[in-house]
């Protein structure tokens, strides 16, 4: 459960992230249009509420809120690394976590 | 006084930071290092590390104090758990400045010799008193204040904070991109770098913000926390007596609490008959940093108190410095502290270097201040590693017989940073400085398993092997840290020009 947290913090992060246009820009080679934008921007919220509730269920409401903080954090600094230097990775590493949060999630 | 707000605020910002920059890196870096203090302590043990904590004698921890400390006014014993498997019984005598401590194995009592090592311990007293006792105190408390005003200032000028909130381009300008390190390590990290100085100044609230007792108690502190403790204290009777078992005290102590384990025992006037023995809680399954307490009468065994907090501010006040200390059993949560604590090192250093560049782009030549602020950059930022580096080889090679060796090992650690320090000074050419010394660190770090493996039995390998991750660690974040370190290192392109002596008079454009 605590690996759904960090990866739906990611995930959260990332389509926040590529919902501005300088960044979704940087990964497709092409301009979002602006119900894209608001899609990503929404299910980047999402994924982000989520995370907290997911980092709830994990750790309970001591620790909880704590290590969402910290997972924001890590996974946004690694996002943000990964960002300029192989943006299609960060993407895509994005995307092959889903899978994982599934098979956590059963 | 500045035309606007925003310039008074960038003025606070870039001036506090760099002042008390150094200071605050120093500060940081040891805390994190602190976040880790147990482990490093352990690491630095290497005598306890076949200790295993499954089995716990405290029968044979009293058999011992009584054989070793039968007149002490005081006992205690600290048990063992998973970051420290030893137990440790310690003493004080009638003269109240001497305490005595031995290391004890804690399944059969026996006194493990240990080497004289501070261990973790040594940064975490850098890191809250830079080892000057009170004085000490009062220099990282103005620094977390000067630390907060340049987070809340660093807020305001940054505008375009939600509009850069991802943004990092390394392969910008070099302006641009050291300022887009130093945004990314202090906004995504922001919660971290708030709560962890507000919470730290917190900790010495009776230093910092002490009206309260000196209102309601006339400035006696002994007496304020009287109150709030409510321990249980009283003289000698002067009259022998027998002691009740340990182990059988410390048993129904733990039946008072929901679950949880001991931490440590005291025992006040051990063989008297007003001995008292108090329990406490281990406080690891909760934010607040309480210690619940049982406390007994030695002699007759009868239970005294049970105490646990129930005031609220006082609970409020043990949650902020609870999550502070991280006294709390979650390995997840103590790693991205780490993290974060190294990304605060990080934004601290970006800040450091961009105050130069700045100016160096501005001035041809180099202003002899600029030399200053930028050997005392690479004396902090690049020597401190240093020194940790040669503080853990200090442990390994100096001789275990030694006298005094743990003051031997922190003197290792200023002498080698003394040495980065005049190291900064004297080199003209700050690339070749910055290059020299993070390689050196690099090395030093890396080559740290290897040395480990040479002079232990519990280097890498073998704990890798048996999974003592607690160990392993230790090793592969040096070796981690010194890769990083050297590749820094190797990245730093040699200058085209060497620096020019700082005698040629530079006029500034503007006032700074």
């Amino acid at each position: 459960m605590r690996w759904v947290a960090m990866a739906l913090s990611y995930n959260g992060l990332l389509f926040c992230c590529l919902a501005m246009s300088k960044h979704y820009r940087h990964v497709f080679s092409h301009a979002p249009t602006g119900t894209r934008r608001l899609l990503f921007k929404m299910t980047g919220w999402l994924m982000l509420i989520g995370s907290f509730v997911t980092s709830v269920m994990a750790n309970g409401w001591s620790f909880g809120p704590v290590e969402w903080i910290g997972g924001l954090a890590v996974t946004g600094l690694m996002l943000v690394f990964l960002l300029p230097y192989a943006p299609r990775v960060a993407a895509l590493f994005g995307l092959v976590i889903i899978p994982v949060q599934a098979v956590c999630l059963l | 006084m500045k035309d606007s707000f925003f310039q008074s605020m960038d003025w606070l910002h870039t001036w506090g930071g760099l002042l008390f920059g150094w200071l605050l890196f120093a500060i940081f870096l040891t805390g994190t290092l602190t976040v880790f203090d147990k482990e490093i302590t352990f690491w630095m043990q290497p005598e306890l590390h076949h200790l295993e904590s499954s089995h716990l004698n405290i029968e044979a921890a009293g058999q011992q104090l009584t054989r070793l400390a039968p007149d002490a006014t005081q006992w205690w014993i600290t048990l063992p758990y998973a970051r420290s498997p030893a137990v440790t019984i310690s003493w004080q005598g009638s003269s109240k400045d001497k305490v005595e401590e031995r290391t004890l194995d804690p399944a059969t009592g026996e006194i493990v010799p240990v080497r004289d090592t501070r261990g973790g311990d040594f940064f975490y007293q850098f890191h809250y008193s830079l080892h000057l006792d009170q004085v000490g105190v009062w220099i990282v408390g103005a620094s977390a204040m000067v630390m907060l005003v340049a987070l809340i200032s660093g807020i305001v000028i940054h505008h375009r904070i939600f509009k850069d909130f991802f943004t990092f381009r390394p392969r910008a300008t070099s302006h641009r991109a050291w300022l887009d390190a130093h945004n990314v390590t202090s906004v995504l990290v922001l919660p971290f770098h708030v709560v962890i100085t507000f919470t730290g100044l917190v900790i010495f609230w009776t230093l910092y913000m002490p009206a309260g007792i000196h209102l309601l108690y006339g400035g006696d502190k002994d007496k304020a926390f009287g109150d709030l403790e409510r321990r249980i204290e009283r003289e000698p009777a002067q009259s022998p007596a027998g002691l009740v078992s340990l182990s059988e005290l410390e048993r129904q102590a733990r039946t008072h609490w929901n679950g949880g384990a001991t931490e440590w025992m005291e025992v006040q006037h051990p063989g008297d008959r007003h001995a008292i023995v108090t329990v406490w809680r281990r406080a690891d399954d909760r934010l607040a940093l309480i210690s619940d307490r049982v406390t007994f009468d030695g002699a007759t065994g009868e239970l005294l108190q049970v105490w646990t907090s129930e005031l609220p501010a006082f609970t409020t006040y043990s949650v902020m410095i609870g999550l502070h200390y991280l006294w709390f059993d979650h390995d997840a949560i103590r790693w991205m502290y780490f993290g974060m604590g190294l990304a605060a090192t990080v934004m601290i250093a970006t800040g450091l270097h961009l105050w130069i560049i700045k100016r160096r782009d501005r001035h041809a030549g180099h202003h002899r201040g600029y030399q200053v602020v930028e050997s005392l950059n690479v004396a902090v930022v690049a020597g401190m590693p240093v020194a940790v580096a040669v503080y853990f080889w200090a442990n390994r090679l100096l001789p275990v017989a030694l006298p005094d060796r743990a003051v031997w090992e922190m003197a290792s650690f200023f002498l080698a940073w003394g040495l980065c320090a005049v190291h900064g000074f004297l080199r003209w050419n700050m690339r070749s400085a910055w290059k020299e010394q993070l390689f050196v660190s690099g090395a030093l770090l890396g080559i740290l398993p290897m040395l480990n493996m040479i002079t232990t039995e519990s280097h890498l390998l073998v704990t890798a092997a048996d999974m003592t991750w607690r160990l392993a660690a230790v090793d592969l974040m040096c070796f981690i840290s010194g890769l990083l370190l050297a590749w820094t290192a190797w990245r730093i392109r040699p200058t085209a020009f060497v620096a020019q002596p700082a005698n040629k008079p530079v006029i500034a454009a503007e006032p700074v």
